[in-house]
């Protein structure tokens, strides 16, 4: 898994500068509005899904499922590179908003719900993405990213959302989100165990 | 212990179906796998990399199932370029070592300069020639024993395939390394291969070494006539026009008194196949 993980970054910071670059600013943004805050949590899985779609295209996927690497190593890794970055992230925005002066702090229910939120978007774009490929599953992670954009709106409303909604969110969503990987995860495996190239 | 066994090899689509193919590449050797578009080729090249799964078959290299732990024995070239488009070819031997146990670096950079291919110069930068020649410096720089190429000469200009079909011809000199070589190139694989697999529409029709098909056949020239008189199941597969007929037999069965050629490899593979689909 961490020969994938680190052929992934060399992919990335040779590939995905762009999107990079449009993730540094969202995060730059986040500092000030919340709702920046929790979308470029989720946007960071997009640097991710960006690697996969650069792999197909230019073959280096087929390349790697025909090297010394376990499929299933495949798609772990991607497992791990999605909610890993993201998590990553939401604990230094955390950490940032509670000591720097000047931003928003956040609440410890936010962060539960943002976690909640990353992982039930990993679980339900993953097997989609194993099964069809990236490019072929746009749709369903540009519909899903919408969705988890308007939890965030929800979550990052300026004030400060209801206590009584972030409660809400903080218990439903993580238990939907591990719910959702313990599904997706096998689901995912066997597909790309089947997958041909 | 042969490099690549393959037995009852079947692999089916809609319209197409790869049916029992066997196969043995003993070591030190070459084997060309011949076939016209859409012949099961790459599909049976692909079961030996695990691209695809096999309806039914083995495949065993070096007497061991294929599996991950086989692929470090394995070094392959795809048709088409597989390597991140901005990618230079230094990043790419980084990433080579973490998946392969016996990478060699500094016997990367040396196939590098060897094929004269700068290391800062990125994927994309590259003509056709170069591409195939840096997949086939990641293909010998981790201790592959055998060596599987798929259609890697297509697209290539003349010198650009004089110069690979060299290059292969080296990497085996030390007798222990094998390699399988898919072409529809016939040229190509008569210059080098020991043994030739030919493929059509699913199936193995022979597989034998080169020298012995070579002398095996020959073509026969007569009249339309003439042809009329000869046994049909001495004939493998024959031509006619209002000039005359050519027929391609086994040298023995051949009539005396008619003029008869050596038949090359795309004489014996072309008549094959009319044959076939009379």
């Amino acid at each position: 898994m961490r020969k994938v993980i680190a052929a992934d970054i060399a992919v990335s910071l040779s590939e995905n500068r762009f999107t990079m670059g449009l993730l540094a600013i969202y995060l730059a943004m986040g500092m000030f509005t919340a709702f920046f805050r929790i979308f470029s949590v989720l946007f960071a899985v997009t640097l991710v899904m960006n690697v996969m779609a650069y792999n197909e295209r230019s073959g280096f996927e087929r390349f790697m499922a025909a090297m010394p690497v376990k499929r299933s190593a495949i798609v772990t890794a991607r497992y791990v590179e999605m909610v890993g970055l993201s998590a990553m992230l939401i604990i230094a925005q955390y950490l940032l908003s509670n000591i720097l002066p000047g931003i928003a702090r956040q609440s410890a229910g936010e962060i539960v719900v943002l976690l909640g939120t990353l992982l039930v978007y990993v679980s339900v774009i993953m097997p989609f993405i194993t099964k069809l490929g990236v490019e072929r599953s746009r749709v369903v992670y540009i519909v899903v990213l919408a969705a988890c954009a308007a939890v965030a709106a929800v979550v990052g409303v300026e004030g400060g959302a209801p206590e009584s909604t972030v409660g809400f969110l903080g218990i439903i969503l993580p238990a939907a989100g591990l719910v959702g990987c313990a599904v997706s995860v096998p689901l995912s495996l066997s597909f790309y165990n089947k997958r041909e190239f | 212990m042969d490099a690549l066994e393959i037995k009852g090899l079947r692999k089916e689509y809609p319209g197409f179906c790869l049916d029992g193919l066997d196969l043995e590449l003993p070591r030190g050797c070459i084997m060309g796998l011949i076939g016209e578009n859409g012949a099961g080729k790459s599909t049976a090249i692909k079961s030996v990399l695990r691209l695809i799964r096999p309806d039914a078959g083995e495949i065993q290299v070096f007497g061991r199932p294929v599996s991950e732990s086989t692929a470090d024995d394995v070094g392959f070239v795809l048709d088409e370029g597989c390597f991140p488009a901005k990618m230079s070819c230094e990043k790419l031997g980084q990433i080579m070592k973490r998946f392969y146990r016996a990478w060699d670096a500094a016997g990367y950079r040396e196939l590098l300069r060897r094929f004269g291919l700068p290391e800062g110069k990125s994927f994309s930068e590259l003509s056709r020639g170069m591409r195939m020649k840096l997949s086939l410096a990641v293909a010998m720089s981790h201790g592959a024993r055998l060596l599987v190429l798929d259609e890697a000469t297509a697209g290539l200009d003349v010198v650009a395939r004089d110069e690979l079909l060299d290059i292969l011809l080296d990497y085996i000199s030390d007798g222990e390394r094998s390699i399988l070589i898919s072409s529809h190139i016939v040229s190509d694989l008569e210059k080098i291969c020991d043994y030739i697999c030919f493929i059509h529409r699913g199936r193995r029709l022979f597989l034998d070494e080169k020298d012995v098909l070579l002398n095996k056949y020959c073509v026969v020239h007569c009249s339309r006539a003439e042809l009329e008189r000869i046994p049909r199941e001495d004939v493998i597969g024959c031509r006619t026009s209002e000039y005359g007929a050519e027929a391609l037999m086994e040298r023995g069965r051949a009539p005396r008194g008619l003029i008869t050629e050596r038949a090359g490899l795309e004489d014996i593979i072309v008549y094959h196949i009319r044959g076939e689909e009379k």
